[in-house]
């Protein structure tokens, strides 16, 4: 646990010393913000409906590039090889990265409680559903993460991990809006893995089982196969 | 060799895991918890709903028929339904019991059966919109259910949104529960009585009435299939007035359509005599009747009069809803009819937009599947004394001091008034147009009918003008009369923070509009001196004012006062609560005005006790007027117009129909169902903000909180610069 540890502090000092984290944030923050308060005097309604509902696109998009360099970037410079000839287990390489970016996450995700203090000086928020749809967030942050962790592993070209990243994060989160094209007698199954699906769930303020074991399954089973990936190429 | 085998384990254990993943979460998909967070519990079950799966002494069984796998957003409503029906049989236990049946599929036997069952229940598939394969098809689908309680059956034949779901179910339950209790308490069957004449078959044929000598037998049948639902509690009568003239009197007291015709010739030159018949359905229970429309008369343009019989179907449900308004399974609550009130709209005409601006339609749907409207005529009957509230809306004709008494001593009962209090009586000029080419307007007379005093009295007064408002209604014109905007200021939009929260069947009302309203005046001396205890429940805005002298309330030639303090806020709506003193407590006893033709009885009676030489004076009355009686509410409101059918939505979901519904529902001391009712209300409206803050909050959160990321990147930037230097100066020395 504590090499784990050391290697999420140098994962997560090595986002905020490079310039990534601050153009990340940026970008990250100009994109929720202006699609969300382009609209929301046109709503006019005291609520962040509209923000949670747009944030597992944004993710889709943010978290492969804020996850690519994990091993990538390793795996590239060969400084993987010098981390896998010290004491430390894969597991901890991976718990730590995955600990960075999950870190990460939340600090870009800060930011945005101005927007909910804001609204709450101009009408009634209800903060019940502005509870859940940050702690939605965060679990489908992690989620994303993984996902974003997994890439990094397949391949030492960063760009190709960003790509396949963005490309399952962006399937997991329009399979449930894309549910008609699908065939019918796996409608349930398809909208059960859809992560928007369970997103939507938390983002109205309701805490779920069903919602929460979807987060920590896919965590477990894209973490769990980045060990088999970094296991293999040991 | 080794290492091929630990990498096959490897995945091999994978696979382990994998599985044992899917496993859990199929085992959490019917074991799992939910944690509700929204403020009012928006999407768990209420107390009421508690409560009356609770109480549930016999099975009740839920029958869902949902085609599955349906596109979004009709996938998620099944999602939802079972969610509820679980939290429901949470709490019903043993007596509550949900069962999906599978109405998928054409060719699946199965699914047939149970779309047989659907229909046998009266849930028929619905046409849907549905994306299938690139293109934009419709689909039928079975999106209802059917709740059985002993013998008795709801249904809710489409379920097409998750809004206000649970309020429904719980009000059948609620209503099933009522209505075992009121059939097994009967002593008497209800009758249901067909008046149909013999006379209108030789007619029948020439009124493109078919099936008339049939109708007999099947309204017969269908009340043998309704008591099978209702404990055996009816009987059927067929009534023919044309053969027993006693019948023909009773048709008339009961108000049943006759038709009649003088002598005439067919087209085969034979002649049909004089005569008249009945046609309609009574539904009797001891004093209380029920009137069924058996046949609609209409006018339609080049064809004239049409005759149509009412389909079966809707006749069964009319009969059904009549035996459970005969036997009081919703509770009775007054509705003040004459006086010039609002009409209650039951029926809708055919063919004809008449008077609909002015019906009360919405209203009358919206408080029927919760509570029985019964008309007081106080000149007839007075206020019933069983009824626990009393609706009085737009009054425009004086009422007698007796009548005034008889309201005045309902509430001292202990019972409740909403007094919806129209100030002015709108007369619109009959003509178009005046001499000088132009449009008359409506002339604003001031109502005086006898129950501002008794408001007054009790400590809240209607002032005598109209509440104009500059935060109002914008109504859209048309792009052909100009476009743009024009403001309504007679029609004012409550906002958020002027609704009183502290109600909580207020809590989760966000918004509402007015409509021609008036100012409410609280007599806070007298309502201290009573020791009643008031509530404001919403004012109108800061920039709001009144108009009371020459009235034109056409939105052109209205114009916002000039200067700061000429506006002020008003009180709209207030209940007031307690122990009211009644107004006639040191008046005589007023007396009741004299019926027609009931004077020379009267005086005759008078005769003859006089001729028999008896004192009445010596026999006097003892403390017959309650001067301080029960607690009681009283709800004043300045309009009757947010009752009307363009205010109220017909489905009563809007923030106007949720307030009317809770309001009623607070006055008859069912405040939970009122905050359940609106748990789903989503209207949560912004205050209102000037331009400029708008402009700023957008730019501190659009731009700003990037700049100041990029700020903080910078110094963390600058700080490794320096350090950078400061190690390149150590070392380079």
């Amino acid at each position: 646990m504590k090499n784990a540890v050391n290697i999420f502090k140098k994962e997560f000092a090595a986002y905020f010393i490079s310039p990534i984290a601050y153009i990340v944030i940026s970008i990250f923050l100009v994109l929720t913000g202006w699609f969300f308060f382009s609209t929301f005097f046109l709503y006019r309604q005291a609520e962040l409906r509209n923000f949670f509902e747009l944030l597992p696109l944004t993710f889709a998009f943010i978290i492969p590039a804020v996850t690519m360099r994990l091993f990538s970037e390793e795996l590239n410079i060969g400084s993987y090889e010098l981390l896998s000839t010290m004491p430390v287990s894969s597991l901890d390489i991976i718990s730590g990265k995955f600990m960075a970016s999950v870190i990460f996450i939340i600090i870009m995700l800060l930011p945005t409680v101005s927007y909910s203090i804001f609204i709450s000086f101009l009408g009634e928020l209800d903060w019940g559903p502005v509870v859940g749809g940050y702690t939605g967030a965060v679990l489908l942050g992690a989620a994303f993460s993984s996902i974003g962790l997994f890439s990094s592993s397949l391949t030492r070209n960063q760009i190709i991990a960003f790509i396949i990243g963005m490309a399952v994060c962006f399937v997991l989160t329009l399979l449930d809006k894309i549910l008609f094209f699908l065939p019918r007698d796996f409608l349930s199954v398809f909208e059960f893995l859809g992560a928007d699906f369970h997103f939507h769930n938390i983002s109205r303020g309701i805490i779920d089982s069903r919602d929460l074991l979807y987060f920590i399954s896919l965590c477990f089973i894209m973490l769990y196969s980045t060990n088999l990936v970094i296991q293999g190429k040991k | 060799m080794e290492n091929i085998l630990k990498q096959k384990n490897k995945y091999y254990k994978f696979l382990i895991y994998l599985i044992v993943v899917v496993l859990v979460n199929m085992a959490g998909a019917t074991l799992f918890f939910r944690w509700d967070l929204t403020s009012n519990k928006i999407f768990s079950l209420s107390v009421p709903s508690r409560k009356v799966v609770a109480t549930l002494s016999e099975p009740l069984t839920v029958k869902v028929f949902f085609t599955g796998k349906l596109s979004a957003p009709y996938n998620n409503i099944e999602r939802y339904l079972a969610d509820l029906l679980q939290e429901y049989s949470i709490y019903g236990g043993k007596y509550f019991n949900y069962q999906f049946f599978n109405v998928s599929g054409e060719e699946n036997e199965k699914a047939k059966v149970n779309q047989d069952l659907a229909h046998n229940y009266g849930i028929y598939p619905v046409q849907i919109q549905n994306i299938e394969k690139d293109e934009v098809k419709f689909q039928k689908a079975y999106m209802g259910l059917v709740l059985i309680h002993g013998n008795i059956i709801e249904t809710i034949p489409t379920i097409t949104s998750t809004e206000g779901l649970e309020f429904l179910i719980t009000s059948k339950i609620q209503k099933m529960n009522n209505k075992i209790s009121a059939l097994l308490n009967l002593k008497e069957k209800v009758k249901v009585k067909l008046f149909l004449s013999s006379s209108l078959q030789v007619v029948g044929p020439y009124m493109n009435l078919t099936g008339l000598s049939e109708t007999a037998g099947k309204i017969e049948e269908m009340t043998r299939k309704l008591n099978e639902k209702n404990f055996d509690r009816l009987e059927f009568v067929n009534y023919d007035p044309s053969r027993e003239p006693s019948q023909s009197k009773e048709a008339e007291k009961n108000g049943i359509l006759a038709l009649q015709w003088d002598e005439f010739r067919d087209r085969t030159g034979k002649s049909i005599s004089k005569d008249k018949g009945y046609i309609g359905i009574i539904v009797e229970h001891g004093d209380k009747t029920e009137n069924i429309k058996l046949l609609d008369v209409f006018r339609l343009p080049l064809f004239g009069t049409q005759y149509q019989l009412a389909k079966m179907d809707e006749i069964e449900e009319s009969i059904n809803e009549a035996v459970e308004n005969v036997i009081s399974v919703n509770e009775e609550i007054g509705y003040l009819a004459g006086h010039g009130t609002r009409e209650l709209g039951m029926m809708d005409m055919p063919f004809s937009n008449q008077g609909r601006e002015e019906s009360l339609k919405n209203f009358y749907g919206m408080v029927s599947e919760e509570y029985t409207l019964k008309q007081v005529n106080l000149k007839e009957t007075g206020v019933p004394e069983g009824l626990p509230s009393l609706i009085i809306a737009g009054a425009k004709e004086k009422f007698s001091d007796y009548e005034l008494y008889q309201i005045d001593q309902y509430l001292m009962k202990g019972k409740n008034l909403a007094v919806f209090v129209d100030s002015f009586n709108e007369i619109v000029p009959r003509q178009g147009f005046n001499g000088m080419g132009g449009f008359q307007n409506p002339v604003y007379l001031p109502v005086n009918t006898g129950l501002e005093k008794l408001l007054e009295h009790y400590g809240a007064g209607i002032k005598k003008s109209y509440v104009l408002d500059e935060n109002c209604f914008k109504q859209s014109i048309p792009e052909a009369f100009g476009g743009g905007e024009q403001t309504v200021y007679f029609a004012p939009i409550i906002k958020n923070e002027f609704i009183n929260k502290k109600l909580s069947f207020l809590k989760n009302i966000k918004g509402l509009v007015m409509f021609k309203s008036s100012p409410v005046e609280l007599d806070e001396e007298k309502i201290k001196k009573y020791g009643l205890k008031a509530e404001k429940l919403f004012s109108s805005s800061e920039k709001s004012w009144d108009i009371s002298d020459d009235i034109n309330l056409n939105p052109m030639f209205i114009q916002p006062p000039k200067g700061e303090n000429k506006y002020k806020q008003m009180v709209m709506a207030c209940i007031l609560e307690g122990y009211f003193p009644s107004y006639f407590a040191d008046k005589p006893i007023p007396e009741k005005e004299a019926e027609e033709g009931g004077d020379d009885k009267k005086d005759k009676k008078n005769d003859k006790n006089k001729a028999k030489g008896i004192d009445m004076s010596s026999i006097q009355a003892g403390e017959a007027t309650i001067k301080k009686g029960k607690p009681g509410k009283i709800f004043v409101i300045g309009t009757s117009e947010i009752l009307l059918d363009n205010i109220l939505d017909k489905k009563g979901m809007g923030p106007n129909a949720h307030f009317i519904m809770n309001i009623i529902d607070y006055l008859n001391n069912k405040e939970a169902y009122a905050v359940m009712r609106s748990k789903a209300q989503r209207f949560n409206p912004l205050k209102e903000i000037k331009p400029d803050s708008k402009v700023l909050i957008k730019g501190a959160n659009i731009a700003g909180l990037p700049v100041l990321i990029i700020i903080a990147g910078l110094m963390v930037f600058l700080r490794r610069r320096s350090r950078q230097r400061v190690i390149q100066q150590i070392f380079g020395k």
